[in-house]
C-alpha cells in the first residue's frame, strides 16, 4: 500500500503540473484507478472466497460525443487464499495432506463503450453506464504445501458498469474523480471451477491526453 | 510532450502497481506449511494380519539416484519416532532374525545434480537401494515389488519416504511387496521434529492397526 500511496502521489504531482485538466476539446482521456474485487459464483465457493486489495485499472477512450466514449480498458488483479491444512484424496489410496494456497491473476483486455446520460453538463456528479467485452488474461496457480501446479490460459470475458464522475472543473466537465462499480463475467471451466465472476469497485481519474 | 509524459507516466505507474500488489503464496507460507504429506497403500493388504514388525537401523540415503547407508541424528529420530507410532498401533517389535511380518526402510532423498527427479525413479531404483538379504538369507533373489504409484510428485531439495514391506507373505508369493509408503517432502524436514511428521504419515493411514 506504501508503494500505491507513492505510485499515486508522482501521478498526481506530474499531472495536476502539466495541462492535463484545462479545458480542452481533445477527444482522447485515460483513465487510471484502484480496483477491489470480490470473486463470485464457483470462483468464490470452489476457489478464493476473500475478496482482494490488489488490483488496479486503466482505460484510453475516445469521445465519440458528449454522451459516448468507446475504449481499451485493461488491468490487474490479484487474487490470493490459504487454507490451513487438511487432508485431501487424490487419486486412487492416496492420501495427502497439506496447507494449499489458491493464486489467481486476472488481466482483462477489453473494448468498452460508456453512455453518460448528462453529457458534457456542468453538474457536480455525472452517472455513467458501461459494457465490454474481450478477453482475461488468468494466471493460475494452486500449491500444495510449496509444490505449485500451474496454468496460464486467455478467456471470454464480459463487463458492465455503472458509476459516477466528479470534474474537476465546470469548464472541463469529461475529467475528474471517477468511482463505479464493475459486475465481471469471465468463461472459465477448468481447474474444477466453472466461472471466474466477479464484482469490482474502482476508484481513479480521468484526464485528457494532452 | 504532455502526452507522451503523461502516458509514460501512467504506465509507468500502472507498471508498479501491478509489481507492488501481489501477494506471493511461498512468501507467505512457513517451513511447516510448507511440507506436505502423502501416504498410499496396498488395497489388498489387510494391515489387522500383521503382528510384528522389525526396522532397520539406519537409513538408505538416496543421492542423485546413488544410495548409501547412514544414521544421522535427524535419521535416529525418524526411526524413533516410525517405532513410536507402530507401537502406538499395536504392533510389536521384533528383531530381524525372529521372522517380523513387516519389514520397514526409511529413506533419506536428496537430489543435488539435476533439479528434479521425479519420484517414481526412487522405486524404479528399489532394488538397487535395498537388499533382499538385509531381512534374512530367506528373501534372498525375491525382487521388490510396488503395487500402486505416484502421479506427479518430483523432488527438487529432499524427502523422507518410509516404507513398510510385507515380509510375512513374501516366501508365497516370491517376492517383497511395499504395502504401505509415507512420504515428506517440503521445507525443513531435516532440521524439524520427526514426531509431529511421523505422526501426520499415521494419523492420515486409519487402517495402520492390528485391529
Amino acid at each position: 500500500m506504501k508503494r500505491l500511496a507513492i505510485v499515486v502521489s508522482v501521478l498526481s504531482a506530474i499531472l495536476f503540473t502539466s495541462n492535463s485538466f484545462a479545458q480542452s476539446n481533445n477527444k482522447w482521456k485515460m483513465q487510471l484507478g484502484y480496483n477491489v474485487s470480490a470473486p463470485l459464483g464457483s470462483f468464490k465457493n470452489d476457489y478464493i472466497s476473500n475478496t482482494s486489495f490488489r488490483g488496479g485499472v486503466g482505460e484510453i477512450s475516445y469521445t465519440v460525443n458528449p454522451k459516448v466514449s468507446v475504449g481499451l480498458a485493461s488491468g490487474y488483479q490479484d487474487y490470493y487464499q490459504k487454507y490451513g491444512r487438511a487432508v485431501y484424496h487424490t487419486q486412487g489410496n492416496e492420501v495427502v495432506s497439506a496447507v494449499i494456497s489458491n493464486s489467481m491473476r486476472v488481466v482483462p483486455v477489453l473494448l468498452k463503450g460508456t453512455f453518460s446520460p448528462m453529457g458534457n453538463s456542468s453538474s457536480f456528479i455525472k452517472p455513467y453506464l458501461s459494457a465490454g467485452a474481450g478477453i482475461n488474461l488468468v494466471d493460475y496457480k494452486q500449491y500444495l504445501g510449496e509444490f505449485p501446479t500451474s496454468d496460464a490460459s486467455g478467456v471470454f470475458a464480459a463487463q458492465a458498469g455503472l458509476g459516477v464522475l466528479v470534474p474537476f472543473s465546470k469548464n472541463n466537465a469529461e475529467t475528474g474523480f471517477k468511482l463505479g462499480g464493475t459486475y465481471n463475467y469471465a468463461a472459465y471451466k477448468k481447474n474444477g471451477l466453472s466461472n471466474l465472476n466477479s464484482v469490482g469497485l474502482n476508484a481513479g481519474v480521468v484526464f485528457n491526453l494532452k | 510532450m504532455n502526452t507522451k509524459l503523461n502516458l509514460l507516466s501512467a504506465f509507468a505507474g500502472l507498471a508498479l502497481i501491478f509489481t507492488g500488489c501481489t501477494k506471493e503464496p511461498l512468501n507467505n507460507l512457513t517451513r511447516e506449511e510448507s511440507r506436505i504429506y502423502i501416504t498410499n497403500h496396498d488395497s489388498a493388504t489387510n494391515f489387522s494380519s500383521f503382528k510384528t514388525f522389525s526396522i532397520s537401523d539406519s537409513v538408505t540415503y538416496v543421492n542423485n539416484g546413488r544410495s548409501s547407508r547412514d544414521r544421522t541424528v535427524a535419521d535416529q529420530g525418524f526411526i524413533n519416532a516410525t517405532i513410536a507410532q507402530m507401537k502406538a498401533a499395536g504392533y510389536v517389535q521384533v528383531g530381524k532374525q525372529t521372522n517380523p511380518d513387516v519389514g520397514i526402510n526409511i529413506s533419506r532423498i536428496t537430489n543435488t545434480s539435476t533439479g528434479v527427479i521425479v519420484y517414481d525413479n526412487y522405486y524404479n531404483g528399489y532394488g538397487g537401494y535395498y537388499d533382499p538379504y538385509y531381512w534374512g538369507s530367506g528373501f534372498g533373489g525375491y525382487n521388490y515389488f510396488m503395487p500402486y504409484g505416484y502421479a506427479t510428485y518430483s523432488i527438487r531439495e529432499g524427502a523422507l519416504s518410509i516404507d513398510l514391506l510385507d515380509l510375512k507373505d513374501a516366501s508365497a508369493n516370491n517376492r517383497i511387496k511395499i504395502v504401505w509408503t509415507g512420504l515428506i517432502r517440503g521445507s525443513g524436514i531435516f532440521s524439524s521434529d520427526a514426531n509431529s511428521q511421523v505422526k501426520t504419515l499415521f494419523d492420515q493411514s486409519p487402517y495402520l492397526k492390528t485391529n
